[in-house]
């Protein structure tokens, strides 16, 4: 999926989170954003996943504005997991699949073999065990629930893929290890990634395109350099 | 752009409008405390808690409630029937615990041939149950229980779906849900002793009219309670999911309900809680239940009685309440 910002402008009172942004993003890059705290970041996915209050100017994707069969096709990993802290992890990971398939499977836990196994390959790959799958998820640290999230977003396969910082709270190796899943499944499945970012020299390895910004406009825009990931 | 830490201004805990309002609603609550005479009644509790101590010597209300309380002991635990007025009676098969007791009397009586006054003795046969009345209330208290678990089942089942409409961020329009939220208000706005006096001219003295008249009004509290929850939950899982494509029932049931279900459960436990209090004052209206037996019992002075009934009711809330807690535990 192709996403296009327009003009953009997003602003809190006085402070400008996304000032006259333009930007486009083909379709099958992975896109990862730079910028300090507070320098428009999540607004700028907040504006992609149709949260955001648009002052000035569009967002669209693939041509058009966000519908609800579009949302379909977006897989969100929020800043703060967006998991439901007292349901089990299981729970958290199939809630994705509620919205893909007859609404009587989600509701009475009868999932498809293949989205159960989907949904285990990916908790695997990305460092889950099985114990973990009856657990309450609030019980699980920051770290697992933020692979749960990624998890979540992963599992019906979307084509655009939103990611707010997904490795704030992961370790260096564990961060490495959910950035390749997230590349991965997304170059299986021809989906873009527009994925917020702390460290730069983790976007120059797994991105192909780094936008920094700063307080609301791009101030760098450029391919990333590092070819290792095309391997 | 930002200025110099030593100019910052602190914002105080609470500022002068606070004071203002605060001052406000004292006044308001002083004028309101002389029309329902709350000084009355500080002196006359005051007057009553003075008796005892010997510093006052005596008190309309400790005088009042002496009167009436004392009169609940002994409570009434037995029944005691004449034989001669029970249809069918077999003195071989007796109930349980069940003793006959004879009693003679003398009477005088006068002869109509000697036109003399003669004394004969009588003998009239008693059936004596020592926990008779225990049983009869229990049967009673069964019966209140059973009203109020019917009457919150059929709460909950109008509650949540107005609850569902109703909540702003579940509702399917914003018409809709200020037409649920209007139906959870009327429905609670309708007290539960009135509902059940029409009812009962309705559907006649007995449990139905008790189990609509709780429904009723408890739909309509747990209606909005179960709507308030939903609102307040965190809006971050539903706001993920919905961004996903997730539908309004995809969304209630996988970022609302895991987060509010304690909540449901205290208010559906406290919808029983309160529903079996009601079912006995709704009884007094005949809605059935010990409140019906209370109220005949009230009726003829028979405080004993009472005293059997009400220590019932008390043990019932008592029991209640421990198993809720317990319930609320497990559900955390």
């Amino acid at each position: 999926m192709e996403v296009r910002f327009d003009d953009v402008t997003v602003a809190f009172g006085e402070l400008m989170a996304l000032d006259r942004l333009t930007l486009e993003i083909p379709t099958g890059q992975f896109c990862a954003i730079l910028g300090g705290s507070g320098a428009g970041k999540s607004s700028l996915l907040r504006c992609a996943s149709g949260l955001g209050h648009l002052k000035t100017g569009r967002v669209t994707i693939d041509g058009t504005a966000l519908s609800a069969a579009l949302r379909r096709q977006i897989g969100v990993i929020p800043q703060a997991f967006g998991l439901s802290g007292r349901a089990r992890v299981a729970t958290n990971v199939m809630a994705a699949q509620a919205s893909h398939g007859p609404l009587w499977r989600a509701l009475t836990g009868r999932y498809r073999v293949a989205d159960r196994e989907r949904a285990t390959d990916l908790l695997a790959a990305l460092g889950l065990e099985e114990g973990q799958l009856a657990r309450r998820t609030d019980a699980l640290s920051g770290g697992q629930q933020q692979r749960i999230a990624i998890a979540r977003a992963l599992l019906p396969a979307p084509r655009l893929i939103l990611a707010d910082e997904p490795v704030a709270s992961l370790d260096p190796a564990t961060a490495e290890r959910a950035l390749t899943v997230l590349r991965e499944e997304a170059r299986r499945s021809g989906a873009t990634i527009l994925c917020t970012l702390h460290q730069p020299e983790l976007a120059r390895r797994f991105a192909d395109l780094v936008i920094t910004i700063d307080r609301g406009t791009i101030v760098e825009t450029m391919p990333a350099r590092d070819e290792r990931k095309r391997a | 752009m930002t200025s110099p830490a030593e100019t910052w201004r602190f914002p105080p805990l609470f500022g002068h409008r606070t004071l203002a309002i605060l001052l406000g609603a004292l006044a308001v609550l002083w004028i309101t405390a002389q029309r329902v005479e709350i000084p009355r009644m500080v002196a006359l509790t005051s007057e009553a808690v003075l008796v005892p101590l010997g510093l006052a010597e005596r008190s309309q209300v400790g005088d009042g409630l002496g009167a009436t309380l004392g009169q609940l002991v002994p409570i009434q635990l037995s029944t005691r029937r004449e034989i001669a007025r029970i249809e069918g009676f077999d003195p071989s098969r007796l109930p349980p615990f069940a003793r006959i007791e004879t009693v003679e009397t003398r009477v005088a009586e006068l002869n109509p041939d000697t036109l003399r006054s003669e004394t004969r003795t009588v003998r009239t046969g008693w059936l004596v149950e020592p926990f008779g009345y225990l049983f009869l209330v229990a049967a009673k208290m069964l019966e209140t229980i059973e009203i109020a678990l019917w009457g919150t089942l059929f709460a909950v089942s109008i509650g949540w779906p107005l609850a569902f409409m109703g909540a702003r961020n579940l509702t399917p329009h914003p018409a809709i849900g200020a037409g649920a939220r209007a139906i959870a208000a009327f429905l609670r706005a309708m007290p539960e002793l009135i509902a059940a006096l029409f009812l009962v001219i309705a559907f006649g003295f007995g449990p139905i009219a008790g189990v609509l008249a709780l429904a009723f009004h408890s739909a309509g509290f747990l209606g909005k309670f179960y709507a308030d929850d939903i609102e307040d939950a965190d809006p971050r899982p539903q706001a993920a999911l919905q961004a996903m494509g997730a539908g309004r029932i995809a969304t209630w049931r996988f970022a609302v309900l895991p987060e509010v279900l304690p909540q449901h459960i205290a208010c559906t436990l406290y919808a029983l809680d309160r529903n079996v209090r009601m079912a006995t004052v709704i009884g007094l209206v005949g809605a059935g239940g010990i409140g019906q037996e209370l109220k005949g019992r009230f009726d003829l002075y028979e405080y004993g009685h009472v005293g059997t009934i009400l220590i019932a009711i008390f043990l019932v809330i008592l029991s209640l309440d421990l198993i809720a807690a317990r319930a609320r535990r497990v559900w955390q």
